[in-house]
Formats: structure tokens, sequence, C-alpha cells
């Protein structure tokens, strides 16, 4: 039920998001800089570095796309570094309010700080070293935040948005492969990454 | 935006570079290695406690434990730590079964409906018997699928109220609440495989018509006792909760409400016992039959539970080939549960682990142990 409304509601989005006037676009720093929280809530803390472009921006709707590089460490275990690539849309309210959805893939790497070990074909136990485990991750986010530029005329976001990632292969339980993440920080534009010809 | 180019470059040669260290082949009977292969394994695999054991022969040559039997309380994981060890329980049924099959009380090649209170027919195949044999060989063609459509899991530390009885009544009787035709699938009795927890519970309720004992009864006179098994039931209300492991649905979530549950079925996975318990068990298998003094099973009945057919199962216990070596064993998975019992009959030797997580078979702990076990 809960997947339904949240698709539905998806679906609305994007296609409210396709009827927005391009004529219409804001066609000033469509480049900006994310920097925020990512990681695990109380399991792991970690930061996210990105950016972030608008591929359509207009006042009441933004499609924008993000790359971001992510790193989360979990005490006593791993240290993780991931590049992810999304693609969202997002929907302004008055004084400056929006709700944002985004779609994400791409890769995490997990260095785990001790020897590990594995069987080799003959039966032996082998050390393999400090390895990284590699794992493909996809996900999407649903948040909201708040845009500056509505009200002070500021190119600033701030933004919470819940993530729900998948991550294969994957140590942690076979029956709950989704990770649940948080990102959380603030979005600006600076004025070298938006130079006009 | 360079810049950012050559910091990522920098970051990720960091790591290719870590990843490439060199492999070795290590001796896990070498008690300083053997430790750090299980903190190894501990550690990336998650785990909020276990407790594990090797034996040679009668003897245990190590026993410890990891980590927390409850996480929150900070209450150590022991070897004398009590858990539900879910299918591993399904070994128990088959030896009570040989037991009464040794004094001649019942025929494993007989059909199932001579010891039952009701009949059980496949409305597949009305006219074939389904006899002890498919039942402990996972063939008689009664499934798990109707019981998966309508699992019955009662949350809380309380055993669950309905007799075994009253339940596969209802579950394989037409008329039955449960009774569905996907209660047995379309294959005749005998001829295909499917693991069945239903089957496996009829097997007990065979026990309890045959011995006129409850089985939980039957087992302790039987089997825990004799055995010296002493802190081993099916049953929460026989168990102390702070001698439990908190069983771990989500490693995530490390301090779970409602962790424990029971079922019907109880007989197919609810065994609550210690590795150290369970050890005196799996030896008597190791040993012929004998432990403590006490004859468990006759060698040769034990020699026909472990004469694979063509699924490589024997009666209940099932043989795989693990790191070369050819092993007779059982494991066990349920919300929270992960647990691995296996042996090797000719080395004599054999391990168990218990981990209070889902979904958890790390192969090279197993196999390290193993190899710790053969020395």
């Amino acid at each position: 039920m809960v997947k339904k409304i949240f698709f539905s509601l998806l679906f609305v989005l994007f296609f409210i998001a396709t009827k927005a006037n391009p004529a219409d676009s804001l066609h000033l720093n469509n480049i900006g800089i994310t920097l925020g929280y990512w990681g695990t809530p109380a399991k792991t803390t970690g930061f996210q570095l990105g950016l972030q472009k608008y591929q359509l921006n207009t006042e009441k709707f933004k499609i924008l796309t993000n790359c971001d590089l992510v790193v989360e460490k979990r005490t006593n275990s791993y240290s993780s570094f991931g590049v992810l690539l999304s693609s969202g849309v997002r929907r302004t309210f008055r004084f400056g309010l929006f709700m944002e959805y985004n779609i994400k893939s791409g890769y995490i790497g997990s260095y785990y700080p001790f020897d590990l070990y594995k069987i080799n074909s003959n039966g032996d136990v082998m050390n393999i070293g400090k390895k990284i485990y590699h794992t493909f991750v996809f996900g999407n986010s649903f948040g909201f935040g708040y845009d500056f530029y509505s009200t002070t005329k500021m190119d600033m976001q701030l933004f919470l948005k819940p993530v729900l990632y998948y991550r294969y292969p994957n140590l942690d339980n076979p029956f709950y492969l989704n990770n649940f993440g948080l990102e959380a920080g603030i979005t600006f534009h600076p004025s070298f990454l938006n130079k006009k010809d | 935006m360079h810049n950012l180019i050559k910091l990522i470059m920098i970051i990720l040669n960091f790591f290719l570079f870590n990843s490439c260290a060199e492999e070795f082949i290590v001796d896990t009977t070498e008690d300083e290695t053997l430790n750090r292969v299980i903190d190894s394994e501990f550690k990336i695999n998650r785990m909020p406690g276990m407790a594990y054991v090797a034996v040679n022969g009668d003897s245990i040559v190590l026993m410890d434990a990891r980590g927390y039997a409850n996480v929150a309380e900070k209450k150590i994981f022991t070897p004398q730590t009590r858990m539900e060890i879910a299918s591993i329980s399904k070994t128990i049924i088959a030896t009570a079964i040989m037991q009464l099959h040794e004094v001649g009380l019942l025929s494993i090649d007989s059909d199932v409906n001579q010891y039952l209170p009701f009949k059980v027919v496949n409305p597949f195949y009305p006219n074939d018997l389904i006899t002890l044999r498919m039942l402990l060989t996972h063939t008689s063609s009664i499934s798990d699928v109707n019981q998966d459509n309508s699992l019955i899991v009662l949350h809380g530390y309380e055993d669950y109220p309905q007799s075994i009885n009253d339940y596969l009544h209802d579950y394989l009787v037409e008329g039955g609440q449960y009774y569905s035709k996907e209660s047995f699938s379309n294959t005749k009795p005998g001829e295909s495989y499917d693991y069945s927890n239903i089957g496996a519970t009829l097997l007990a309720l065979v026990v309890e018509q045959v011995s006129g004992t409850d089985y939980n009864n039957y087992c302790k006179a039987h089997i825990f006792e004799p055995l010296g098994m002493n802190r081993t039931t099916f049953f929460y209300s026989e168990t102390p909760k702070k001698e439990m492991a908190i069983p771990y649905l989500d490693v995530n979530d490390l301090n779970p409400e409602n962790p424990f549950n029971s079922y019907p079925d109880y007989p197919d996975g609810h065994l609550i016992t210690t590795v150290e318990d369970l050890s005196k068990f799996l030896r008597a298998y190791i040993m012929d039959g004998i432990f403590n003094g006490y004859q468990l099973l006759k060698p040769s009945t034990i020699q026909l539970m472990l004469t694979p057919n063509k699924y490589d199962f024997g009666l209940i216990w099932y043989t795989s080939i693990m790191a070369n070596t050819s092993v007779w064993r059982h494991n066990g998975g349920w919300m929270g549960i992960s647990t691995e019992m296996r042996f090797d009959p000719i080395t004599k030797t054999g391990i168990i682990v218990f981990i209070n997580r889902t979904g958890c078979y790390p192969e090279t702990l197993f196999e390290s142990l193993h190899q710790y076990a053969k020395k």
C-alpha cells in the first residue's frame, strides 16, 4: 500500500514536471555543490560531497542530477567509499519549501582494516589480507528542504533526505537487504561553477 | 573540476593498492591462527554473538564464544547460553523415531497412518502410502507451501498453546482450519524431494502416539536426560529467559522489542539448547551411538541413518562435500537464528556453531573449526 502511494506520488510529480514550461527556466546558477552527512543513523558516520546540476530549472520545478562522493565508517568494522549518481525531481512550494525525489545508483567499496580469510578449492584456509568488498548500490530518496532563493535571492538550499538503498553483494541480513541512510546538508551554487559565456 | 577528478583517482588508487595483499594458506590447527580467523569472521559477518564447539571423539577440543547474547544489556554470549536452534531440532525427531524403530514399536517403512489418530492422504495420489522413511528423507509429498501461505507465529516469550496433534489435523486433514490441497505437492509420495517442516513434525506426532508420551517429555526421558543435556527443552516455560540469547532479526536493530516467538510445529525448529549440551548429542552420533555411558542408538541404526539417497539425504541428516571432505550435517535458520552442526564419521570429528542473527553461515569459520577439531 505504502509502495503504491509512493509510486503514484512519484508519477504525478514527474508528470507535472514534464508539463513545466522550459521557457520559464531560471537559467542562472544551474550547478551547485552539495555537502552533507551521509550514513546510517546512529550506526555509521560519514559525509557526502558532490556536484548538482539542474537539467530543468523553473520556479516551481527542477529536474536535477547529482554526482556524489560518499564516505562512511562503522566503528570497529569497515570504512566505505563510494560514488553515487542520482537523478530526481523537486517541487518548490511557497516560501521556498520543497519536496524532492531521487533515484540513485553507483558503487560503494567497504574496506576492512583486518585480515580476511577464505577457503580455496583445495579446502585450505587462506589469509587474503585486508580487502575491499565491492558493492553495487541502487536506491532512492524522498525528502524535503528549504530553498533560500525564493525569499532571500540567496542561491542556497538545505535538505534532509532519508535514503533506502540496496547493496549487492551484501553482508547484512539476506531478508532485509535494504539499507537505510540519511542525507542531510546544504547545496550552494558558487559563481565560478556557473560562468556564462 | 579537475581537482575533484584527481581526488577521486587518489582515493580509488588507495583502495586498489590495498586490495592487492598477498594471499597465503594458514594453519587453523594453531590456536593463535584459529583465533584470528574467528575474530575476522565474527567482525565481517556482523554477528551480535556466537558460541562454538569442536569435538574429537567423545571429547571437546575447543569450546568458546564471542560477542553478546544480549547486546543492549551487554550480556556475554557463552557456551552455556541457551538459544533456539531452528532446523537442527529435526535431528532429535529422527533420533526419537529410530529409537522406537530399534525396539520394534514402529517400522520406518510402514504407512504413517498406522500410527496416527487421523488419516493423512495426498489428494493428488489418494492410493499411495506415505511412509515414515519418506518423511525422514523429505520425499513424502507433504508440502510447506500452505504453511508459508498461513504462517502461524506467536510473538512473545510464551509457548504456542495448540498441540501438534490438533495443528497437524487442521493442516493435513480435509475440513481442518488450515487445510488446503497445497498441504501436499502434486508429486507421487516417495518420488521427489521437497523439504518439509510439517512432514518432520508429523514424525514427532508419531513419537507421541507410539510412545504414549508428550514429545518434549519423550525427548527428555530418552535423549536429553540420559545424555546429560540439562539445559535443553522445546519450551520457553522451562527456560529462564535471562539465559537465552536474543535472536536478532535485523543486525541494524540491536534492541528489538519482541524478539522471541513460538509456533505450533515446534518439534521441527524450536529446540532450545546450548552448544555444550548439543555437543553431547553430536558426540553420541560420532561415537557409534554411545555417550555418557548411554546407548542413544545402535551403531547399525546410525549406519542406516547415514546412508545417502540420490538427494544426499540420509534420515533427516544430509551429506555434503565441504572443503573436499564429506560431512554429515544439519543446519538451522529462522528469524534471528543461524546454526550449523556437522561431523565427519571417518575422523570422528565435528563442530557446532550458534549465531544469534539471521542468515549467517560463514563457511570459512566452520571449516577452520573443523580443521582444528581434526588436529
